[in-house]
């Protein structure tokens, strides 16, 4: 009798790791075809797309840029001074000193020749303590706004700007990005089009940085870093940004936009309650709730996304720093779907419950457990010399060279539509990270999620008691404070 | 022979000045980047140079800092993109531009322009 | 409840699963518990020989008759005549016919297991076992009667037994079949996208390297058509003659007509004065407005614009009735390029191709068409944009008012006022407020009472302007009313630049933290500044 039951459970799970990587391809090919629709179309919209009148037009909306920064001293004043001569009119720029320990405020003082005023600090979003608000007395500085504020993380300094913004559209950017000078007024264009849904918010492509060669904010030379790990975050940002956000944004289902550089319309992040501090996934909990509450207030919204290249950041090619990148991505997966868990496989919510949300949580959050299993169940057939080994490790073999087959798509997405790496030897070196990259890196990025998971039932990081019962309506974060932490 | 260098991104443009310069018997240069641009300045000895406002990788304004720091003397023609900011022109001018010429221009006109320029 | 209905899914899922497995795992059981016996006789009568079973033919007969000639002999008492052992039931039925005929007696069949004799029954629970263990495979003994003799393919008729349980796994597998479905449909895929990355990526290239091309051979013949002969010179050559200066074996390709009209265009954007005459010219008599006119026919909507765009850029003014079907088309690029060229190039100074527009307006609309407007004013009739009935056109249109500065429309959007919409009033209110027209003062101060935050700070900002002292009484009462914050500080700003002393006697003093932080903020020099 046991045996019995212990062989349907074998059986069962075999038939579910089936059923579960087919799916994953299924969904893949899915993907790769509605992004390349939509590159298509992204393509031949741009040919008739006048960006110079938007810099001066009085139609177009302005924009108040925030970028929380710590520990910045290093280049906080050359990054805000890129900030400011960004390509546009109506624009200011608010760098939010999140309790430095370093001589950052001193440095942005000194070079900008500011001043502590009074500013009337308003705090609809609840806050940790503004200590001084500063501007300058130059006047070609009067599009900067510096406000220096106790450390509460990344979200809570992206509150505090987003409370002393004024303009209609708030760009929340990470301040050592580097951002092309027209990235604003292609970021404003999908705000500006849309004639009968509200756009809420705007996505755009974060570019590997790493070796390449950059002169006064601009990138001039592309080239992939020397590192594997280095190369793999190139093949992977096209991976999810040409492939995956993009077809995510024809089923307008994204679900995520970096919070490296996302646009949003600042009254319904007002409405909604700003960012969320106390997850690890404010980025994607925040588009959610917007999303969310959009549809309960039956509101046709649209969340925009940008495949221009516009936007390059450092990535990490140290092991450890991006262990812990991959782990808090993961736990802020968990925590946004478990604190939206009222929307998941809800058709009230329409394309955000019934296809975004579930892909979320079947994949991109479960995938490192089921993986796992997967390579612990084949490791057992084998040992124990059963049949099915077979199937499991031709399926191994058969989801490697899908693989492989995606990323080199990725590769062709960017040859197509940008070709910015020109470097045939480059270029090479990247198949060569396609093919090695399932074994040596992915293992790892496996695990880092596992840890993710691990940390997230021990508790670490996030909120607990609010995290585990969710939020019952997407506005009701603004009754959350941050005193209560 | 006189050199004349043109730094413009729209090939177009760059080969219909060039053209139209080659008729008055300047010997001329056209390259469509800032970079190559501050290369050329630094190899081609131009007596002459017609730049674009927006060019990749510089601005125009870039490029007059720069022929102005290699050889002071050298004139400059700014051409300027249809909606350029005034304050971009006004700055053009107190760094040492010699001529600001706005878009869409004259080719003929702007021929006057080097001839003058040139003979000065 | 959702939680159930996930659960509830989730177990049907994994219930189903199960039933499927335990009735293929009991199928199999079923077979050995059911055996179906099969009677002996049937088999012994198709005349097939059963392992370790033997015949004996047996008869008594009463005369002294000598049965030798039926394969019979004698044994040893009496009258008993028995046969060999026959290894085959009919074998043995055959003699025991021969003989009830010629000598009308029975005799015996006597069945030998393993030369032991046996009875029926037993013979039969023997044959099942043989059946039950299939070391007696029935069909194949069957199929086999149809072929006696080719021995060889008899052989590979009957199954090997390794072999037929592997086919049987294999084919009752489930996840085999998914595994093989998969995999066929993933080769097929793969097959398609790369199929189809390669054709784009060719087609791509070898585009890219045809337009360069053409461009290069574009360039020469008309900056000679632009420099070396006059409008006059242009004028009077017919097609061919301008053909002539051209790569004719060229001309009727489309991909170069294409590439002759971007950098006619371009040209055009950025050439003045008679150079933008020669090219229009040089367009017309190469019949390329021809070429765009049949674009307007295309599926695509990316080439119906692009047509669309080249009838704007060189004027096809006949044009005007093609385009003017796309205006209202659902398909927002062709839609806006549509009403952008028609402003452009026909003569419709009510604007009624803005007036009639079903669609909302968009900014970036609303941002092409006042580059176009802003440099034919003096035409245009923007008041008429006032009465359409999209709402977003009546906006667009007070904004175009006060981009414009037509102060003579004041009075009339000041009469319209009272039945605008929120939106419209904004606008009213912002175009009141540039152009200091008091009249407007007095409605104002019924706005205050609204819920739109943009609006209450619109009329502040318009009070603030152009109130008086008096206009402070207002204000006080909104600030001790409203618990928005924006609103607060832009009344107390009002009030602070209307009458400053008022201000400070009931500020200064205040106990209310907000209205402190205000005062501060608004008296802060560097602040005031920005």
């Amino acid at each position: 009798m046991y045996s019995l039951l212990f062989d349907i459970i074998i059986e069962v799970l075999g038939i579910l790791f089936l059923l579960y990587s087919f799916f994953i391809i299924l969904s893949y090919l899915i993907i790769t075809v509605l992004s390349a629709l939509e590159m298509r179309d992204h393509l031949r919209k741009n040919k008739f797309a006048d960006y110079l009148d938007v810099v001066t037009s009085p139609v177009s909306p302005s924009i108040s840029i925030i970028a929380p920064a710590y520990n910045e001293g290093l280049n906080i004043v050359q990054n805000a001074k890129s900030l400011m001569t960004l390509h546009y009119s109506k624009f200011e720029v608010i760098i939010v000193n999140d309790g430095s320990k370093d001589d950052s405020v001193e440095k942005m003082i000194e070079s900008f020749d500011l001043v502590k005023t009074d500013f009337a600090y308003n705090p609809s979003i609840d806050t940790k303590a503004v200590r001084a608000i500063y501007k300058s007395r130059n006047r070609s500085f009067a599009k900067l706004t510096f406000v220096d504020k106790e450390n509460g993380g990344k979200a809570d300094a992206l509150n505090a700007g987003i409370n002393v913004s004024t303009m209609e559209i708030i760009a929340c950017i990470d301040v050592d990005c580097i951002l092309s000078s027209d990235s604003l007024t292609r970021m404003a264009r999908p705000f500006m089009e849309e004639t009968n849904r509200k756009v809420i918010a705007v996505g755009g492509v974060i570019g590997v940085a790493n070796n390449c060669e950059v002169k006064d904010g601009t990138v001039t030379d592309y080239r992939v870093p020397d590192t594997l790990l280095g190369k793999f975050q190139v093949i992977e940002y096209f991976r999810s940004f040409l492939m995956g956000r993009m077809a995510w944004t024809r089923l307008n289902g994204l679900m995520l936009i970096s919070g490296a550089f996302g646009f949003f319309n600042r009254e319904v992040v007002l409405k909604v309650g700003g960012y969320f501090p106390q997850t690890v996934g404010e980025d994607m909990e925040l588009i959610v709730r917007m999303r969310r509450y959009m549809e309960e207030e039956k509101k046709p919204y649209k969340v925009g996304f940008v495949p221009d290249p516009l936007c390059w950041t450092e990535v990490p090619e140290s092991e450890e720093i991006l262990s812990r990148q991959r782990n808090r991505w993961m736990r802020g997966t968990i925590e946004t779907l478990q604190l939206h868990k009222k929307i998941g496989y809800n058709p009230k919510y329409g394309v955000l419950g019934m296809i975004s949300y579930p892909f979320w949580s079947i994949y991109e959050k479960s995938a490192p457990i089921m993986e796992t299993i997967g390579v612990l169940y084949t490791l057992a057939m084998i040992i124990t010399g059963d049949f099915s080994a077979i199937y499991l490790v031709a399926l191994f073999v058969l989801i490697y060279f899908f693989s492989v087959l995606i990323s080199s798509f990725s590769i062709l997405y960017e040859q197509l539509a940008y070709n910015n790496y020109k470097n045939k030897k480059d270029l090479r070196s990247l198949l060569k990270v396609i093919l090695i990259e399932p074994f040596l890196i992915h293992p790892k990025v496996v695990w880092w999620g596992l840890k993710g998971h691990w940390d997230f039932l021990k508790g670490k990081g996030g909120w607990g008691v609010m995290i585990r019962t969710g939020f019952k309506k997407a506005v009701e974060k603004q009754d959350v404070s941050v005193s209560q932490n | 022979m006189k050199n004349v260098l043109i730094i413009e991104d729209d090939k177009l443009i760059s080969s219909l000045v060039r053209f139209r310069l080659n008729k008055d018997g300047y010997n001329v240069t056209t390259v469509e980047d800032g970079l190559k641009g501050m290369d050329a300045i630094d190899n081609s000895n131009p007596d002459l140079i017609i730049t674009d406002v927006m060019i990749p990788f510089k601005n125009g304004i870039e490029i007059i800092n720069y022929s102005k720091k290699v050889n002071p003397n050298v004139p400059i023609i700014v051409l300027s993109s249809l909606g350029e900011e005034e304050s971009t022109v006004m700055e053009a001018f107190n760094l040492g531009a010699s001529d600001f010429v706005p878009k869409p221009f004259n080719p003929n006109e702007l021929a006057i322009r080097v001839q003058r320029l040139i003979n000065n | 409840m959702y939680f159930k209905a996930k659960y509830c899914a989730k177990w049907v899922l994994v219930k189903s699963l199960l039933l499927f497995f335990m009735t293929s795992l009991s199928a199999q059981e079923d077979e050995i518990v059911e055996f179906n016996s099969i009677p002996i006789e049937e088999v012994m009568l198709k005349g097939r020989e059963l392992p370790g079973v033997r015949f004996l033919y047996t008869v008594t007969i009463p005369s002294q008759s000598d049965l030798s000639g039926y394969a019979l002999s004698k044994s040893g008492r009496g009258n008993i005549w028995t046969s060999d052992t026959l290894n085959f039931y009919l074998d043995a039925l055959a003699i025991k016919d021969t003989v009830q005929n010629t000598f009308e007696l029975e005799g015996e069949i006597q069945s030998l297991l393993f030369d032991e004799k046996i009875d029926r029954d037993g013979l039969q629970a023997y044959f099942d076992n043989l059946v039950r263990n299939e070391l007696y495979i029935l069909e194949a003994e069957e199929e086999a009667e149809e072929r006696i003799g080719e021995l060889v393919v008899l052989g590979n008729k009957i199954p090997f037994k390794p072999y037929y349980k592997l086919k049987i796994q294999v084919l009752t597998d489930i996840r085999m079949i998914i595994l093989i479905t998969f995999l066929s449909f993933f080769v097929l895929a793969a097959i398609i996208l790369v199929v189809v990355i390669f054709v784009i990526k060719t087609k791509k290239r070898n585009r890219d390297v045809l337009v360069r091309r053409f461009k290069d051979l574009c360039y020469e013949p008309l900056s000679n058509f632009l420099f070396e002969h006059s409008l006059e010179e242009i004028q009077q050559m017919d097609k061919y003659g301008i053909v002539e200066k051209l790569p004719k074996n060229l001309m009727h390709k489309p991909l170069f007509k294409d590439v002759m009209i971007q950098e006619i265009i371009s040209l055009n954007k950025n050439m003045k004065g008679e150079f933008k005459q020669k090219l229009k010219l040089i367009y017309r008599k190469l019949e390329l407005d021809k070429h765009t006119l049949q674009k307007l026919e295309a599926k695509r909507w990316d080439i119906i614009t692009t047509g669309i765009v080249e009838i704007n850029e060189m004027d096809v003014v006949e044009a005007e009735g093609k385009v003017m079907k796309f205006v209202n088309h659902q398909n927002f690029y062709i839609r806006s390029n549509a009403v952008a060229t028609l402003l452009n190039i026909s003569n419709d100074t009510d604007l009624n191709v803005l007036a009639d527009q079903e669609y909302p307006l968009s900014r970036w609309q609303q941002m092409i068409y006042y580059r176009i407007i802003r440099y034919t004013k003096d035409k245009r009739n923007i008041g008429h944009l006032l009465e359409s009935k999209n709402q977003s056109v009546r906006v667009f249109g007070i904004k175009l008012i006060r981009y414009l500065g037509l102060i003579d429309q004041l009075e009339k959007l000041l009469g319209m006022f009272e039945i605008a919409s929120e939106a419209e009033k904004i606008e009213m209110i912002r175009c009141f407020n540039l152009f200091g027209f008091i009249d407007s003062l007095e409605r104002v101060y019924a706005v205050l009472k609204s819920d739109n935050q943009t609006l209450v700070l619109e009329s502040i900002k318009l009070i603030e302007n152009l109130g008086e002292k008096i206009s402070t009484t207002a204000l006080f009462e909104f600030c001790k009313l409203t618990s928005d914050f924006e609103a607060k500080k832009a009344a107390m700003r009002a009030i602070y630049k209307l009458d400053p002393s008022i201000f400070e006697a009931y500020f200064s003093e205040s106990e209310d933290e907000v209205e402190n932080k205000i005062n501060l903020h608004l008296k802060d020099p560097v602040l005031a500044n920005v």
